[in-house]
């Protein structure tokens, strides 16, 4: 199957939540959007990386080197206060047009009947 | 260092991006590897993985830098609030302390911005409105004075103002003369400043009119248009800045002329001086003149001629053609020869050659204003110093708790710095005041309307900040040496002996300085005072030359001298008026010489100042002039016997022509080559008559009522009782009833004849015992903040004292012997620094040297006695120190 191409400004929201736990390195966090996508999302990994250093650069993370638990040396990145808000309000809002999406996309097939028949 | 610093930390960045993708890819290459690729289709995986890695690189690598970016501005922006906000916190927090401050900052500001605009304005700015003003030259002529001796003249003759014309390098060329007119008559006549110039001197200095226009070469010509050009000064005081002053008519005495236009706002042609009105130059002499003869004479000299020059082309190659050209001009027997040359000198007097002495003055008192802001800036360190060490405690906590020793200075300058501002804020309403008082009592030639300098701000601000960082650069350095341990553990009374030698030495210095500018103080009034005793053979501060001016045609010449005499009498008894007589010649006014023989001498001599000079006086000249009898008569009712001719010498004349012998009874033979005997009848003292501070000046006298040569008076003379200006204003009116053909009337106290001349000392002795006595103001309190603070401080120490049975006496000694110790280093500093620096003044003096014992003596005198009452309240307060309260304590 070929990758989902991601829509604009949604790479922000997929790396956030990536960390909405525990702090990562960046191929944590490449192998986690993999993972919990199934490859459905297809998406660089640099540009994973990419987004990490943008969302840094904004406040939203902040970023640390520290040992892996193979003792090697790798840059971790943490939720800051302001992202940990910026991503529940992006999570809010993303819910919210999919709810919103998922009733038209219903709604489509029932009212068809009921109007034009 | 800084720009080092943060090229290797957005170096660092680049490092960091890289380990971050090499951990990617070994940790990926290696998971690979485990799942069964080859190392090399590993690595082809990972890269595709990726993607773009150049392109994603750069861009994570630009993210990091600019974040790195922001966040050293933030950090550096939020260290320097805070360092404000706490600088703020110490000024609010000692009220007292910071008032003084800011005054002492703001007196030491304020004179310096005070000189800074006076010598601004007579050095660097150039005259307001012109284009390109260093193109812009006066033609000088250096060439042989009177005295043998040579100088710079800038008046010419008109035809060496045409010679300038068509000179290499010159592209335009305008001739001026600058002269005094009356208009109005009666009581509202008044005084006014013209300046005439040709029509070439409006496009020479490039200058717009601010209303109407400016004449044009059809009407500054022989036989041109009487117009006028107003200046903007006269314009807004006279006709209220209407704009239909343009087409009305004004009259100093030439008839009407019609004004065209206005100058704008703060013009005042080439020089510092207001002027109130422009008119055609040719129209002017012509109708002043009478005739157009100045026209072709190399020997009328009393044009002054500006040039613009082609900045490409050197001012030397106009000046070797112009000097040519000078010498070669027939000027019938003048001063000139191989040595006389014409040079283009710099508009701004201030700045040529033969600098006015006020600039030199001027110069010394910006360094004394200086001087006044050392001892200022010296006063707060001390302050300072004081509150450091009172905060001690404090400060020790704060490093202890982590503050660095930087920030510590920084924000100790950083409060140095603000109560600087606010010191300059309150010096620039100090200036303003100060400025004036400067302009209108000791610069009144000067045009101050164009408002202060655009400089002056930023050079206040500048001053503020320096001044403010410099005092406070002392104590924060204290500060940061100390040992937070000790001061933690350190007792109420331990305070670093270092601090209190700063202290001492920083009062030592202010009374030092105070000393050196008190001395300049008194040099400078003694001159002041030297000049006001000095014999000028006169009664110069009592005297007063009073001109009638006619009604056009309204008297002839025939009855000039009717008019004269009655009016002698009418003066004489007006009140206030203790003598009056009349003269044609008037000392410091005008001048005349006569052909003149002496009885068996072949040539007369003459002096550095010309001569010798006629004065053909009226009954009671000498009792109205002040001037002393030395040997026989003075003019009486015998000399108005019909074909009587007779003359009085003054001292030096009669020396001169008959040394060692009697000169009553000789003959001088005046006027023409076959004139019959003058004999000699008196000999009174020599009185001044060109300068003030001039060398011997030859002088004859003739009486007016023999008219051995035929002369009018040129004015009549008052000698006052009592306010001068009281009796002028008796006298004008008095002579305006007298004759209603007399259209104004003009006075002139000698006093003000002579003011430019005393300009120089007063200038001086104004300002140094202005700045002086701030200086010794600033110390004393300087010297008291020391001592009260040593008491305070060394109070356990007293009342140990006392308790072990010390008197009050004694502890009261201990007090005032430490400030007049301080003093006595400080006067003895101060002493040397004066020696030394005394003989660079020695040429603004008068009659006193540099090292004057009695300037000296009253200077040290002030001195000890102000540090004795600064020494007094802290005394009297250790000698009350009650010993069981001070040892109590801690």
């Amino acid at each position: 199957m070929a990758g989902l191409g991601l829509l604009q400004g949604t790479l922000d929201l997929v790396v956030m939540q990536a960390l909405a736990g525990e702090p990562r390195h960046g191929y944590q966090i490449a192998r986690w959007v993999r993972h919990v996508t199934d490859g459905a999302l297809h998406v660089d990994d640099g540009a994973l990386y990419t987004a990490l250093h943008r969302l840094e650069k904004r406040g939203w993370l902040e970023s640390e080197w520290g040992a892996t638990e193979q003792n090697r040396r790798a840059k971790f990145y943490a939720m800051t206060e302001a992202g940990r808000r910026e991503l529940a309000s992006e999570a809010r809002t993303w819910r919210e047009y999919a709810a919103a999406m998922m009733k038209v996309l219903q709604a489509d097939v029932a009212e068809r009947g009921a109007a034009w028949g | 260092m800084k720009g080092v610093r943060r090229w290797l930390r957005l170096r660092s960045v680049e490092r960091d991006v890289d380990e971050e993708i090499a951990f990617y890819f070994s940790e990926l290459v290696r998971e690979l590897e485990v799942a069964g690729l080859t190392p090399s289709q590993a690595r082809e995986e990972a890269a595709r993985q990726f993607g773009d890695e150049g392109r994603y690189r750069a861009e994570m690598v630009e993210l990091d830098r600019s974040a790195a970016m922001n966040r050293m501005w933030q950090t550096g922006w939020e260290a320097a609030l805070e360092t404000v906000k706490y600088a703020a916190r110490g000024v609010v927090r000692s009220p007292g302390l910071s008032t003084g401050i800011v005054l002492a900052f703001a007196l030491g500001i304020g004179a310096n911005a005070t000189m800074y605009e006076t010598v601004e304005r007579l050095l660097l700015r150039a005259p307001a409105h012109i284009q390109d003003p260093d193109d812009v030259r006066r033609v000088g002529v250096h060439r042989l004075g009177f005295d043998d001796t040579r100088s710079y003249t800038t008046t010419l003759a008109y035809p060496d103002y045409t010679d300038l014309a068509g000179l290499q390098g010159v592209t335009t060329v305008a001739a001026m003369t600058t002269g005094r007119f009356t208009v109005g008559s009666g009581e509202n006549a008044q005084e006014v400043r013209a300046v005439t110039v040709t029509a070439s001197y409006w496009p020479l200095l490039g200058v717009q009119p601010a209303l109407g226009r400016f004449f044009t070469e059809e009407e500054d010509r022989l036989g041109g248009e009487r117009v006028a050009v107003l200046s903007y000064a006269h314009w807004q005081r006279e006709y209220g800045g209407r704009e239909d002053v343009l087409g009305q008519t004004m009259d100093f005495g030439q008839g009407p002329f019609t004004i065209i236009g206005v100058t704008p706002r703060g013009f005042t042609g080439v020089d510092l001086s207001p002027v109130d009105f422009f008119a055609p130059f040719h129209v002017v002499q012509e109708l002043s003149a009478g005739s157009s003869d100045w026209t072709s004479h190399y020997g009328w000299m009393f044009v002054q001629a500006l040039v613009r020059l082609d900045p490409a082309v050197p001012a030397s190659v106009m000046e070797a053609e112009a000097t040519t050209r000078y010498r070669l001009a027939d000027r019938g027997g003048m001063l000139v020869d191989s040595l006389t040359r014409v040079a283009a000198l710099p508009l701004l007097a201030a700045r040529g050659p033969q600098a006015p002495p006020e600039v030199n003055v001027a110069k010394w008192l910006l360094g004394v204003a200086a001087v006044v802001l050392l001892i200022a800036c010296l006063n707060v360190a001390n302050l300072l110093l004081a509150r450091m060490v009172r905060q001690r405690r404090e400060t020790a906590v704060r490093v202890a708790l982590g503050i660095s020793r930087r920030r510590l200075v920084a924000q100790m300058l950083a409060e140095g710095v603000l109560l600087g501002l606010a010191g300059g804020a309150v010096a620039l309403m100090l200036a303003t005041w100060g400025g004036s008082l400067v302009q209108t009592l000791l610069l009144p030639d000067v045009d101050w309307s164009g408002g202060p300098s655009p400089g002056l701000l930023l050079m206040v601000t500048a001053v503020a900040i320096v001044a403010g960082a410099a005092s406070a650069l002392p104590p924060a350095l204290q500060a940061a040496r100390r040992d937070p341990g000790t001061a933690l553990r350190s007792a109420g009374g331990g305070i670093t002996r270092s601090t209190a030698h700063v202290r001492a030495a920083l009062a030592v210095t202010q009374a030092a300085l105070s000393l050196l500018l008190l001395v300049g103080a008194g040099l400078f009034v003694r001159s002041l005072d030297g000049i006001h005793r000095t014999d000028f053979g006169m009664a110069i501060w009592e005297v007063a030359y009073v001109t009638p001016s006619f009604h056009a045609g309204s008297i002839t010449e025939a009855e000039r001298g009717d008019y004269y005499r009655e009016a002698v009498l009418r003066l004489r008894r007006v009140p206030g008026v203790r003598e009056a007589s009349m003269s044609s010649g008037l000392p410091f006014r005008v001048g005349q010489t006569l052909r003149l023989r002496a009885e068996g001498v072949d040539s007369i001599p003459r002096t550095s100042e010309g001569g010798a000079y006629a004065n053909i006086v009226g009954s009671g000249y000498f009792e109205t002039m002040g001037v002393r009898r030395l040997h026989g008569r003075l003019f009486d009712e015998r000399d108005a016997r019909p074909g009587t001719r007779t003359a009085v010498l003054n001292a030096s004349l009669a020396a001169a022509l008959w040394p060692g012998q009697d000169p009553l009874g000789r003959c001088l033979y005046v006027a023409t080559a076959d004139a019959p005997c003058t004999e000699v009848v008196g000999v009174v003292a020599d009185s001044r008559r060109g300068r003030l501070l001039e060398e011997t000046s030859f002088q004859y006298y003739l009486p007016l009522e023999q008219q051995q040569v035929a002369r009018s008076p040129h004015a009549l003379l008052v000698r006052a009782d009592g306010d001068m200006a009281a009796v002028m204003g008796a006298a004008r009116a008095a002579l305006l009833s007298l004759d209603a053909r007399v259209r104004f009337v003009s006075t002139l106290p000698l006093q003000e004849a002579v003011a430019p001349e005393l300009r120089q000392w007063r200038l001086g002795a104004w300002l140094f015992t202005l700045f002086g006595v701030l200086a010794l103001v600033v110390a004393a309190i300087g010297l008291y903040s020391v001592l009260a603070f040593d008491v305070a401080q060394r109070v356990r120490e007293i009342g140990l004292r006392t308790a072990l049975g010390a008197s009050r006496a004694a502890i009261m000694r201990l007090i005032i012997g430490r400030a007049l110790g301080i003093t006595a280093i400080g006067v003895a500093l101060g002493a040397v620094l004066a020696a030394l620096l005394g003989p660079l003044v020695r040429d603004m003096l008068y009659q006193v040297s540099p090292h004057d014992p009695a300037v000296y003596l009253v200077v040290v005198a002030t001195l000890s006695g102000v540090s004795l009452l600064a020494a007094t309240i802290p005394a009297w307060r250790a000698a009350r120190v009650d010993p069981n309260v001070a040892l109590r304590s801690e």
